[in-house]
């Protein structure tokens, strides 16, 4: 589908009430919605990957593509063992746990991850600097997914 | 024992006590008294001067005592307790199990305050009890399980919460999601389940309950919502001690127990207690105010709103439901 097609089907979201639009064209389809399913308001936009026949299997690896920390070498990647919200403080009037360039020890607190009401304190599992932070304070997370780079 | 602990404990009973008495039973003069009886009200505490009579206390107050509960709490459980510590005062219960360095070794802690000068409830959310007035307690507990099995455990521990104060008699208590204990749209209780851990591995669990018991007669503190206490509910409410032992015990078997423990039941049991189903409510979501209306939870736990006559699922933000009139 043209990219420009979706654009268009997204500007058209935010202009209206509408939560949700499906379009189904031939063999491609797109479904943009304003809620996420874990509660968060986000545009999330999925297009079928096409990917033609004689492309033999194994040289599509979207796995690489799509985790940005393992695309290049990170060093150690801390991914959220839960889905939840990102808190990189404590509560909203403390300073955050860590900062990029910052040295933690092996099991010192990195950020919260908040699920059902349940607070969880995620522990750095090596030592080393951050190099990276790869979500915002208060961002909705999925399992699995990068939170920080240590190096 | 500073002097404020040790002037508490001696006008505990609610009764007369003269000036000069307590400055004698202290060792300090009368005007150390009265400065000390002026410090109570910052603590949320209602003092009554009578000229002639002297001091008392608007109601009595029934402290914990670590026998007395060692002996309440039931044996499955309390064969499986390590260690129980009553503080005087502390900043938050959760937070001294959390920081504490040898944490996994304390299974099973119970940590209960008769003041906490920083209770906590989410995200900063503040705790507000005054000595000897609610119970507040933190029980810390290893699991070898990953966090990601651990999510129901909010809607277990507040049925746990339901299950002791309903068998001692307290009616038409409920919940609102995840684990707030409420009664006729006022808050009597909270929970705050907070987790230490590495991402795959096992964790150690710290569940933190407070719950108004007997509050001061004209109570002044800044609670931000209406609320309540037990006394206030019921007129022979059981010991403070005797509910902290049940409550302690009930977790604690809960906490045993959970990894067999069916999700399905735990969500039809916490659907009996749901006091929200069906009201119009706000839903505090990353900065955002979603209205809507309750319809329930989900398999999984998770808030359903109906918003915009679409039915919504929430799991996780800035949530903080409040009864819309």
């Amino acid at each position: 589908m043209d990219i420009r097609k979706v654009k268009k089907l997204i500007e058209l979201l935010q202009e209206s009430d509408i939560s949700e639009i499906e379009v189904h064209e031939g063999e491609e389809s797109v479904r943009i919605s304003r809620h996420h399913a874990t509660g968060a308001h986000q545009t999330v936009v999925q297009v079928p990957l096409q990917v033609p026949d004689n492309i033999p299997q194994g040289s599509v690896t979207p796995e690489s593509t799509q985790d940005p920390a393992s695309a290049v070498d990170e060093g150690h990647i801390v991914k959220s063992p839960m889905v939840g919200i990102y808190y990189s403080s404590s509560s909203p009037d403390t300073s955050p746990f860590v900062e990029i360039g910052q040295t933690v020890n092996k099991g010192d607190v990195l950020c919260i991850v908040e699920a059902m009401k349940i607070m969880n304190q995620i522990e750095s599992e090596v030592s080393g600097v951050i190099s990276k932070i790869f979500v915002e304070n208060g961002e909705p997370i999925e399992y699995g997914q990068a939170l920080f780079a240590l190096k | 024992m500073n002097n404020r602990v040790r002037l508490l404990r001696l006008i505990a009973d609610g009764k007369f006590y003269s000036g000069e008495k307590l400055g004698h039973a202290l060792g300090v003069s009368r005007a150390a008294i009265w400065k000390i009886i002026n410090s109570l009200s910052h603590y949320g505490l209602t003092i009554v001067a009578v000229k002639g009579k002297g001091y008392r206390l608007s109601r009595s107050i029934e402290f914990l005592d670590k026998q007395s509960l060692l002996s309440r709490i039931r044996s499955p459980a309390f064969k499986i307790l390590n260690e129980l510590e009553i503080f005087e005062e502390i900043d938050s219960t959760n937070k001294y199990l959390l920081e504490s360095p040898e944490i996994s070794d304390k299974h099973a802690c119970v940590i209960l305050a008769e003041y906490q000068t920083q209770g906590r409830g989410r995200r900063g959310n503040p705790w507000i009890s005054p000595p000897g007035s609610g119970i507040s307690l933190s029980i810390a507990w290893h699991f070898e399980q990953p966090v990601e099995s651990l999510t129901c455990l909010s809607l277990a521990a507040g049925s746990a919460v339901i299950r002791v104060l309903t068998t001692m008699g307290f009616d038409g208590i409920g919940l609102k999601w995840p684990n707030d204990i409420f009664f006729q749209g006022k808050k009597l209780g909270g929970l705050l389940i907070e987790i230490r851990g590495e991402t795959a591995g096992p964790c150690d669990v710290v569940i933190g309950l407070g719950l108004n018991y007997d509050f001061p007669v004209d109570f002044k503190g800044n609670i931000k919502q209406p609320w309540i206490d037990l006394v206030s509910i019921k007129d022979s409410t059981a010991s403070r001690n005797y509910i902290a032992a049940e409550l302690i015990s009930e977790i604690m078997l809960l906490l045993e127990t959970y990894a067999n423990i069916n999700i399905e039941d735990i969500i039809n049991e916490w659907q009996q207690y749901d006091c929200m189903r069906g009201k119009k409510a706000r839903l505090k979501l990353q900065g955002k105010n979603i209205h809507g209306l309750v319809v329930g939870i989900d398999n999984d736990g998770a808030l359903l709103m109906s918003v915009d006559n679409r039915i919504q699922k929430y799991t996780a933000g800035e949530i903080s439901l409040r009864v819309e009139s």
